[in-house]
């Protein structure tokens, strides 16, 4: 029954559920770990990401352009959909929320949910749109008998490359380790002459494009519905959990363990998929309460 | 020329009033001794001149201009820099790049600058360059010191903030601690020292102020 | 004691008089008032006094209808009363279960704990739809509270509804109890613990039993809400899990000064009618409105505000009226 060519295709999928998983919990991460702040609107981020690609994909479709430019539309959109929400909902919204207590934090960015995914309504409105066209252009590959979509493989190396890139970024540069420090003690870096408020806004942006990037990947490859991101939001919640609040290397690993988990139990047991994930959770929680690894909270 | 002027300050912590109107200023190039038992208020003078706490009362003044409102950082891009008396070093990070992180921040440092500044701190503190690339976290607590303290020079402020600088280093250091600081005096930086005894402090202060429970008991110029 | 028991009667005194003269409509929508408020009651006790915020109470809600209309379905009961002492039953067991393995947990990681679950028991009833209905939902058929009186329908004294009376009667019960709650051990070690873990600990109290107490006394006001929700409503879908629906309990918790059930009681009741009014009025875009209003609240109301909005310090002072 486990044949050669099916463990394959589960390995593969669990690598592209990783990084798409990791893409979502290290943005939310970020944030978690810079501004201390738990944004439950964050799986909303996912779907603007996946909304935006549609329009601009549409768009250069339309425009006549080649096909393989749509793949740049999808970057685009993924890009200006985080830095657009990163420099609005951040300055406007989060920097007036910090000082307060947690519960108040929870239901603004809850209600900030609420906002968003009725905008998302507005603009695109409530059917099902479909952008096929990257995903099928891209044809299949063949392994072993087992057609598998190019697309895929196209995903996870863009996703992969996203999160080493911002490995690299903040590991090696200068405002990178200003980030790291601030999130580490913001007062001291106060003192040290960090512009905080800025790092925040860099910070939260950062973030969010990650997930609004990973938005863009996965658009090809579902039909989008309003409210599409909450199973995504759930997961990437149960991986910080698990990984350790404000760890990046907790997260990564974290999605690697879930994503795994997930491509099995869909195998075995499909319906129980995301219990599995609930499952391990708590499992993990009741080990190690701060999670596998002890990040920046 | 005098410095840094604080009047009448007043500064509360939440609802508890913890700085009752004090004043004192310090001259450029001079070494100011900040003496008081623990929880007299001597860290959180030094957290409001830097401006991690904000005024409630009063105002101070630095190279004549009115910081009272200003925020943190551009404090510190005025020439106060700060050493906290727990250290505070970024754990993950290495001690060179600790020492370099308000470098970074500055922006307006060339790397020539940085390298020559950097020079100087470790000749202050040679034992530095031994350990200046493991994570700050994996070093003990008087060399976190030292760090906290390089870290606090790098830039070559006008006014230097030490935070009880002397507990936690071995007696040969704390002594070349001293002698730098006097050196640093040559050099038109300033230094306010807060300690909880004079013992160290005598040998290179100007002057020595007294707080207690809050308050400015006395202001004395030093032999 | 005595004092507290005047207070109850006087409020269903005042339910009463309220089923005699309201519309069915009207009473319909002040019995969901009242289940709403049952279930913000025990995040009252969570937040107000445990310092932990639950986003998943709509799971234990959820868990409550669904014990029902599953027992209906496969066992058939026709017991009203069994109904819902099993649904309570089961919600409490399972609402304890979770509270073990979660209170050991911290604030943030808590919070997302407790979303996680909720919306898990979402996809499962959805994904489950040979059993649950999925998306279509189950029917609740109108069974006999002791044999004798239909849980919906219209036979008592002049328009009061069935339903109406159950639910107040109910409502009134649990308040009382859960006035004792209030003034007991429980809530000074809550309090205790919320304030000062360290020095709780020191005096004996065991800071992970205290919430997992407090966490299972919240599932099982949310059980109780859920399964009378069951008879209220002839019909339930998997959307009550959603995590939306909790933080909508949660912010009703919040617009009721967090400590206060009265406060939570009035708040309940305010949401709702908004609410209901706001789906007539922009069908689709209801949740921007409300989630508008929130934001707006939050941002408006000045820190530390002394008033009856996101009161949350008063954690230290005995709970009174809002």
């Amino acid at each position: 029954m486990l044949e050669i060519t099916s463990l394959i295709v589960i390995f593969l999928n669990t690598l592209i559920y990783t990084v798409i998983l990791a893409l979502i919990s290290v943005g939310l991460n970020m944030i978690l770990g810079v501004l201390k702040i738990l944004n439950l609107s964050h799986g909303v981020l996912l779907a603007i990401g996946a909304y935006l690609s549609v329009t601009f994909v549409r768009s250069f479709l339309s425009f006549g352009l080649p096909i393989y430019t749509t793949y740049i539309a999808l970057g685009l959109a993924g890009i200006i959909a985080g830095i657009f929400m990163g420099f609005t909902v951040e300055p406007i919204i989060l920097r007036r929320i910090y000082e307060r207590v947690e519960i108040q934090q929870l239901l603004a960015t809850f209600a900030l949910m609420l906002i968003l995914e009725d905008v998302i309504k507005l603009i695109w409105g409530p059917q099902s749109l479909v952008i096929a066209e990257p995903y099928l252009y891209l044809g299949n590959l063949n392994i072993g008998g087992i057609s598998y979509p190019l697309y895929y493989v196209f995903l996870m190396v863009v996703g992969y490359f996203i999160l080493l890139i911002t490995y690299i970024f903040l590991n090696t540069t200068k405002i990178g380790r200003i980030i790291r420090s601030t999130a580490f003690d913001r007062e001291i870096s106060l003192a040290l002459g960090v512009d905080v408020k800025r790092v925040y806004t860099y910070a939260f942006t950062i973030g969010a494009t990650l997930t609004t990037l990973g938005g863009s990947l996965i658009a090809p490859t579902l039909s989008l519905q309003p409210g599409f991101s909450s199973e995504y939001i759930v997961l990437s919640f149960a991986v910080v959990v698990v990984g350790g609040l404000g760890d990046i290397k907790g997260a990564f690993i974290a999605s690697l363990v879930m994503a795994l988990a997930r491509t099995i139990t869909v195998m075995v047991f499909p319906e129980l998929e995301l219990a599995i994930i609930f499952i391990i959770m708590l499992l993990v929680l009741q080990l190690r309460p701060e999670g596998l690894f002890k990040g920046g909270r | 020329m005098v410095l840094l002027d604080i009047v009448n300050v007043d500064v509360y912590i939440g609802n508890v009033h913890i700085l009752r109107k004090i004043s004192f200023n310090i001259e450029k190039g001079e070494v100011l001794g900040l003496i008081g038992p623990n929880g007299a208020g001597k860290t959180t003078t030094l957290k409001t001149i830097i401006g991690l706490l904000p005024l409630r009362a009063g105002k101070i003044v630095f190279e004549g201009e009115d910081i009272s409102r200003l925020p943190a950082r551009n404090r510190v891009g005025k020439g106060i820099t700060y050493s906290p008396e727990d250290r505070r070093l970024i754990a993950d990070l290495t001690v060179e790049e600790n020492i370099l992180l308000p470098c970074w921040v500055s922006g307006s440092m060339t790397k020539s600058m940085i390298e020559k500044n950097l020079e100087i701190v470790y000749k202050i503190f040679p034992e530095i360059k031994e350990f200046k690339d493991r994570k700050a976290k994996l070093i003990s607590g008087g060399q976190q010191k030292m760090v906290s303290i390089a870290r606090a020079l790098v830039l070559m402020p006008k006014l230097v903030l030490l935070d009880e600088p002397i507990e936690g280093l071995a007696p040969i250091v704390a002594n070349r601690l001293l002698r730098s600081i006097e050196a640093m005096k040559l050099l038109g930086i300033a230094t306010i020292i807060a300690e909880s005894n004079l013992r160290y402090v005598k040998q290179i202060a100007d002057k020595i102020v007294r707080i207690e429970r809050g308050e400015i008991k006395e202001v004395v110029k030093n032999a | 004691m005595v004092k507290t028991a005047y207070k109850c009667l006087i409020i269903y005194a005042c339910l009463l008089l309220f089923g005699f003269f309201a519309t069915r409509h009207l009473q319909y929508l002040l019995s969901l008032s009242l289940l709403y408020s049952l279930v913000a009651i025990g995040l009252v006790i969570l937040i107000g006094y445990g310092g932990l915020v639950s986003f998943g109470q709509g799971a234990f809600y959820a868990i409550g209808a669904y014990s029902v209309g599953l027992l209906l379905k496969y066992y058939g009961f026709q017991n009203a009363e069994i109904l819902l002492v099993l649904g309570v039953l089961i919600t409490t067991l399972i609402s304890f279960l979770i509270g073990l393995l979660a209170a050991r947990t911290r604030k943030l990681a808590f919070a997302m704990i407790t979303v996680a679950f909720s919306m898990i028991i979402y996809t499962l009833l959805v994904k489950f739809y040979h059993i649950t209905g999925g998306t279509d939902g189950l029917r609740i058929p109108a069974v006999k509270l002791f044999g004798i009186l239909p849980v919906r329908g219209r036979d008592l004294f002049m328009s009061m509804s069935n339903e109406y009376f159950i639910i107040i009667t109910i409502f009134t019960i649990i308040l009382y109890i859960t006035e004792h709650v209030f003034n007991s051990p429980l809530s000074y070690a809550l309090r205790a613990v919320k304030d000062a873990e360290l020095k709780a600990v020191s005096l004996g109290i065991s800071p992970t039993r205290v919430y997992i107490l407090a966490f299972t006394y919240a599932g099982f006001l949310a059980g109780i809400a859920g399964t009378l929700y069951a008879f209220l409503n002839a019909h339930i879908d998997p959307l009550i899990a959603f995590w939306t629906t909790s933080g909508e309990f949660v912010f009703i918790t919040i617009l009721g000064g967090i400590t206060s059930i009265y406060g939570v009681f009035l708040a309940s009741i305010l949401y709702l009618f908004l609410k209901t009014y706001l789906i007539v009025y922009t069908a689709y875009y209801w949740q921007f409105v409300i989630g508008f209003v929130i934001l707006l609240l939050i941002l408006l109301a000045p820190k530390g505000l002394s008033g009856i909005i996101f009161k949350v310090y008063i954690g230290r002072k005995v709970f009174r009226k809002s």
